[in-house]
């Protein structure tokens, strides 16, 4: 968590109102040019759940087929309740029944690195360390996870330790990067704005 | 949050001091019957501002004799019979407090006199005996716990940033002028003696005063000040109030005030003569149908720096397997607008799902939906709270609440 106070604007937050589900925003419009037209579009086939079926009860039956909607962060995954929760027994009988037969999971969105852990001896750690104070511009993070067979990440670790400062490189960098944000004209500029608004708003899943 | 937010150190300034030393300021309220009797008309020689910034009594003032004979003596104290407030008598004849007491559906047992009073901030009437100062610490102390321990149990895992900006949302300054604005409750172009009781009484601010530079200038009780950049979310949990905000040192009471810290005051003041009169079930039954009733949209108070490795630091933590983030579905990856729906996975069971135009967009808003759903872990919103049990026909046993280690620290 952000270790800053958050303070959002408190009339869009707090509210005397319960949220009520049919209150749109958008007045629907007729755009098509005749009723007829719009009949036609709107006459869309019921969805199979809807339809009496051979195996449907006899009697009365509550139908349950909600819209298709983004999951909600009130609802807790199974995993993340207590143990001394009692909906953990509810849940694990319907998520058995709901869970599908097939048990091939979605494909990752990168590649896990097999990168080896723990095979470093302090000899080595204090050679990365040697390699960045001497020869710092030479010998990148990404160089040393390269040469040594371990992650970026743990380079970072050890570097960070070895003494010596990067201020001068910070200072280069960013010189470079502001010369290069400086030929940017008004459209890139705007984009990568937005890009970062976006990120931010990623990181509030707003 | 609850303990500290009760403070019982800092009430007793007011409640507990004024029967113990004889000051001058028990004379004026004798002396004040008395002219009312004697005059039996309001004078309006003075207007209404002019008044409150000559306060009638010197509260320094110590009389250590305890004869009494110096009070009547007209050199040294001139016969004021201008006050900065209006008089207990007048809020009997006010139709707008009357109006107040039934819309609010106050208790009988409440008199219109201490609604009155209610109203009163102490940068109009500087005397403790005739403003809400006092009222106001005990009704706020008493919505603080209130609020706290059902934000405490309903949402065990709340990180405390969000803790404090939950209380914030629900009982801080703006919402209580939101509150007090939907009972009608105006205020008064300026406080004074003629002002209708009805109206909420204090010392508007100049337009365009810089309040917040007033009020830090003024300095905090923090005994750090001099390590001003040591303030991290523990050190607010010690030192600061119960929004994470400092607490002013000095409380300079007849200086000028923002609205909205003057309608905060005059509910807490309700809030806490509710409870002297009507006794804590009521008080409790109030802050619920008023405050606590109110929608939050909790899940928006939430602000991550590195979702990823949080939620991985969190799976460690809790010895679930190293979460994944994997393509549930995606469209158009080569137009201009492609649409990645990424959900994360902790061994074979989903922990949240989020979707964006880009990969790294759609899998932060997963982790960040997937910390969410861990943070916001509820039991139940009508859970017993710990001031349940003190009802008086509160018979089955407690039952502890879930209490969880913390947040995740990465």
């Amino acid at each position: 968590m952000d270790s800053n106070l958050i303070r959002r604007p408190l009339a869009k937050i707090v509210t005397n109102k319960k949220p009520c589900l049919s209150a749109f925003s958008t007045t629907s419009r007729q755009n098509q040019e005749s009723y007829r037209r719009a009949k036609q579009r709107a006459n869309i086939r019921p969805n199979s759940s809807f339809l009496e079926s051979d195996d449907s009860p006899a009697n009365n039956h509550i139908i349950f087929n909600p819209p298709s909607a983004a999951p909600s962060v009130f609802n807790t995954p199974l995993k993340f309740l207590p143990k001394e929760d009692k909906r953990r027994q509810l849940l694990a009988t319907t998520q058995a029944r709901l869970a599908p037969t097939s048990t091939r999971l979605p494909p990752p969105v990168q590649r896990q690195k097999q990168v080896p852990h723990h095979h470093l001896s302090d000899a080595d750690i204090k050679e990365i360390q040697r390699l960045r104070r001497d020869e710092g511009s030479v010998w990148t993070n990404k160089k040393l996870a390269r040469k040594f067979n371990c992650s970026t990440m743990f380079v970072s670790i050890c570097v960070s330790q070895c003494g010596g400062d990067n201020l001068a490189w910070q200072a280069s960098e960013k010189a470079r990067l502001d010369k290069i944000k400086a030929d940017w004209g008004p459209r890139r500029l705007m984009a990568h704005e937005d890009k970062l608004k976006r990120m931010e708003m990623a990181l509030r899943d707003a | 949050m609850s303990v500290r937010s009760l403070r019982l150190e800092r009430w007793s300034g007011q409640l507990l001091s004024a029967p113990r030393t004889r000051t001058r300021s028990r004379a004026p309220c004798c002396l004040r019957q008395g002219q009312q009797c004697l005059s039996g008309s309001n004078t309006r020689s003075f207007s209404a501002s002019a008044v409150s910034r000559n306060p009638r009594i010197e509260k320094e003032f110590v009389d250590e004799d305890g004869d009494g004979i110096g009070l009547f003596e007209a050199p040294t104290h001139p016969v004021q019979q201008e006050y900065p407030s209006p008089s207990p008598r007048a809020a009997l004849r006010s139709s707008k407090l009357a109006a107040l007491h039934a819309r609010l559906g106050l208790p009988q047992k409440l008199p219109l006199q201490t609604v009155a009073r209610t109203l009163v901030d102490p940068s109009a009437d500087s005397n403790v005996d005739f403003n809400n100062a006092s009222l106001a610490q005990l009704g706020g102390s008493i919505m603080s716990y209130h609020v706290s321990e059902w934000l405490l149990v309903t949402y065990p895992r709340l990180p405390m940033s969000v803790l404090f900006a939950a209380a914030y949302a629900y009982n801080g300054p703006k919402t209580l002028q939101l509150v007090a604005k939907e009972w009608g409750v105006d205020t008064a172009a300026a406080p004074g003696r003629e002002v209708d009781p009805g109206y909420l009484q204090f010392e508007k601010l100049a337009p365009g005063t810089d309040y917040a530079a007033i009020k830090a200038a003024g300095g905090s009780s923090r005994p750090d000040k001099f390590n001003f950049f040591r303030r991290g979310m523990s050190s607010r949990v010690v030192y600061d109030d119960e929004f994470g905000d400092t607490i002013p040192k000095k409380n300079e009471s007849a200086l000028p005030i923002p609205t909205e810290s003057a309608y905060a005051g005059f509910v807490k003041a309700l809030i806490g003569s509710i409870h002297l009169h009507a006794g804590r079930e009521a008080a409790k039954v109030f802050v619920k149908e008023h405050i606590l009733s109110r929608q939050l949209a909790i899940d928006t108070l939430f602000q991550f720096k590195e979702p990823i490795r949080e939620l991985s630091r969190l799976c460690a933590r809790e010895g679930f397997e190293h979460p994944m983030a994997r393509i549930l579905s995606e469209t158009g990856r080569l137009s201009r607008h492609p649409v990645f729906n990424v959900g994360i996975f902790s061994g074979k069971d989903k922990l949240g799902e989020g979707s964006g135009a880009s990969l790294q967009e759609a899998r932060t808003r997963a982790a960040v939906m997937s910390l969410k759903s861990w943070y916001l872990y509820s039991p139940g919103k009508n859970e017993r709270v710990p001031s349940d049990m003190e009802a008086p026909g509160e018979k089955a046993a407690w039952e502890p609440v879930h209490i969880d280690i913390g947040e995740v620290i990465h």
